[in-house]
């Protein structure tokens, strides 16, 4: 086993999803089987008169002023500034940091990583939308995470990392090896992301989408025989990550363990994922690996599964690749029937249901599962909730050319 | 926090350089580029494999072949190293085409492609599909702090890659623009800018069996660089070419507290020559 201090724990969270704010709030909608989607009309860029998406309803969230300058405007930053430094602040005083009140050398072990995977399009997108023509005569800035990481008070490294679809959830990552490697002492970690009608045109054009256009709460069905793609989401989901003798002696809360990781490639294709689950499977067992656990230790796959033909069926043989015959007993649910899939701060936002099923011993379903492909046979939770005790839960995020994440999340010791 | 924070002196995250290369090319030499054929022993492209690719991608894919080519460590088997690309705006041109399209066409005119091709991760994840890498991919960056934190992020990767794929390495490609290309409200460029790529290869290694004599990069906290010159966390990329392709020691500064310090490679005289010949074309 890991010693207990070498441990990375997570003491803050942050969030605004179309599942609500607050992990309380978000950890009900799971809990629910409540679905976060619905048809909205994004205006005459749509291809549709309605799209199916899930959206973040309001960032209007009381934040502390002693983490957040007071010279931030929300009204006057974009939804995507709105969605890195909302959950930032969250996440940090969740965490019981008042970054105001940090001595110099405090600030300067507060690391900040963030993922992105796409700010640069999003920027000069939303200033064309405005009328601006930035994207023709483009302007040199920090990216976003520097400047937030201004707004925030955190003054250790920061860096931006992408990895499609599994981004934050390579954030969390990197910031484990952060803080594994002495480089800090705290590390603000997580993703986010924003709709927008490039973004949707750009996955409808791919046939990435669903096209369903009856019940739009219906239309993400992961690892349903009916599944045609699936509904993008947006919001922020953002951690403090401590090592446990550190969070131990700040007496801070710990909602659980980030214990291990996995990372692998399929170096198959740029948008594709590899039919072959070999390098899937890979990042699981790594993960598992550095978490020093067994496929049998695991009571929960919270699973990538997008509702997508190709990637679920590919998912569901990485895990019963992985998890060999002990695959058959563990559920497996895929949150994405609820929350819409995030994209960049999807990894971020199933890591917390992660956490959901450790704090409430609750599995969260996979709603709209109506007829199982035989493709993807798993042990599923389908429509409603199961209680069940949960210590240890692995999650999966995958991304556009061939990224695999896994990362293990365990009860706090 | 802990009153006391340990310090990052005590990092274990150390490299050695087995080989950089630095590339550059023009805007306008792209369409060309882009066509080209990418390979180096058994290692090459499939056909097209370029065809919707940004310029970042082209020239970060230039810039690794080039240093597959001047790797110390011969046939070796990369087919479990990692990819981190470090880019700098990468996208604009297609982004500015994608804007026009969808003001003009509506979400028909939107390419597909915009997202796998010309997204963060994009560099990186090309040169893994490309040349068949199963370790970690993925982009760093974005902004103009992107070369240091490519730097940061490789050091810090490289214990955990030791540990899991102990003869795995990291290919960090950095790329970028010297100018950002200017263009019309049609899309088309009013100036000729240079891209740039640098790739680095590097090796991880256990602090205690670091040969500092060797071309290495590491971690230094803010005590130890002050000896040295530094660079800003911003510094362009050209300014690491430059220094790289004279072989020079670098310092540049990843945060209020730490740095990464770099001993690049001697270049060799063929190289130098080389390089000095790509320069003398620039000039001209």
């Amino acid at each position: 086993m890991v010693s207990i201090s070498s441990q990375i724990v997570i003491t803050g969270i942050g969030a605004v999803t179309p599942l609500g704010n607050s992990f309380d709030a978000i950890g009900d909608a799971l809990q629910a089987g409540q679905s976060g989607i619905d048809f909205y009309d994004f205006g005459t860029f749509s291809r549709q008169q309605e799209h199916a998406a899930a959206r973040v309803q309001s960032v209007d969230v009381e934040t502390d002023d002693n983490i957040i300058s007071s010279s931030w405007c929300i009204e006057k930053s974009s939804r995507l500034e709105q969605f890195t430094v909302v959950p930032s602040a969250l996440a940090l005083a969740d965490a019981g940091i008042q970054t105001s009140s940090c001595t110099v050398d405090q600030k300067n072990r507060i690391g900040y990583i963030a993922g992105i995977g796409a700010e640069q399009l999003k920027d000069w997108e939303h200033d064309f939308l405005d009328g601006g023509l930035d994207v023709f005569h483009a302007k040199r800035q920090p990216s976003l995470v520097h400047r937030a990481a201004q707004i925030l008070g955190i003054h250790g490294p920061a860096a931006t990392v992408a990895a499609a679809c599994a981004s934050s959830g390579y954030a969390l990552a990197l910031g484990k090896t952060w803080l594994e490697t002495g480089l800090v002492d705290a590390c603000v970690v997580g993703g986010c992301d924003v709709l927008s009608p490039t973004a949707l045109a750009a996955f409808h054009n791919l046939r990435a989408l669903s096209r369903r256009e009856d019940d739009p709460k219906k239309a993400s069905r992961p690892f349903d025989q009916d599944r045609d793609g699936f509904v993008m989401g947006e919001g922020g989901v953002f951690f403090v990550l401590e090592r446990y003798d550190s969070a131990f002696s700040r007496q801070s809360k710990i909602y659980g363990a980030l214990a291990g990781i996995g990372m692998s490639s399929d170096a198959s294709h740029m948008v594709t994922p590899c039919s072959d689950p070999v390098q899937a499977s890979r990042a699981i067992t790594e993960a598992l690996a550095d978490a020093r656990l067994s496929p049998q230790d695991v009571n929960y796959v919270n699973a990538h599964a997008a509702s997508t033909s190709v990637g679920d069926a590919a998912e569901a043989g990485a895990i019963r690749d992985a998890f060999g015959s002990v695959a058959e007993s563990i559920p497996v649910s895929s949150t994405k029937s609820m929350s819409g899939h995030l994209i960049s701060a999807a990894a971020a936002f199933e890591a917390l249901a992660c956490l959901v099923a450790i704090q409430r011993n609750i599995i969260p379903p996979t709603i709209n599962l109506d007829n199982p492909d035989e493709d993807c046979l798993l042990r599923h939770v389908p429509h409603q909730s199961i209680s069940l005790p949960v210590h240890i839960t692995a999650s999966n995020s995958f991304g556009f050319g061939g990224s695999n994440l896994c990362l293990i999340l365990k009860e706090a010791a | 926090m802990n009153q006391a924070p340990s310090l990052p002196a005590n990092l274990s995250a150390h490299c050695q350089i087995d080989s950089c290369a630095t590339v550059s090319a023009h805007l306008s030499e792209f369409p060309t580029l882009a066509r080209e054929k990418y390979a180096h022993g058994s290692y090459s492209l499939p056909t097209r494999f370029l065809r919707h690719a940004d310029e970042q991608t082209v020239i970060g894919v230039r810039s690794l072949l080039k240093a597959m080519a001047s790797d110390t460590q011969k046939n070796t088997d990369i087919s479990n190293d990692a990819v981190i690309a470090a880019t700098c705006l990468a996208g604009q041109p297609a982004a500015a085409r994608t804007m026009i399209g969808l003001r003009d066409k509506g979400p028909v005119g939107v390419t597909p492609h915009i997202v796998p091709q010309c997204s963060l991760h994009s560099v990186a994840s090309a040169a893994s599909v490309g040349f068949g890498m199963h370790g970690p991919n993925f982009g760093v960056g974005g902004g103009t702090h992107c070369v240091s934190e490519g730097l940061l992020l490789s050091v810090t990767l490289a214990p955990m890659l030791a540990t899991t794929s102990p003869t795995s390495r990291i290919w960090l490609i950095c790329t970028g623009w010297d100018q950002q290309p200017s263009l019309g409200t049609n899309g088309e460029a009013t100036n000729d800018p240079l891209c740039r790529g640098l790739t680095l290869l590097l090796r991880p290694t256990l602090a205690h069996s670091v040969d500092t004599m060797c071309p290495h990069i590491h971690v230094v906290s803010q005590q130890d660089f002050h000896s040295h010159s530094h660079h800003p966390i911003d510094t362009p990329l050209r300014q690491f070419c430059e220094r790289f392709e004279n072989g020079d020691f670098t310092t540049v500064a990843v945060s209020n507290s730490c740095a990464i310090e770099i001993l690049p490679p001697i270049p060799s005289q063929d190289a130098r020559r080389s390089n000095e010949t790509v320069a003398q074309k620039e000039a001209a």
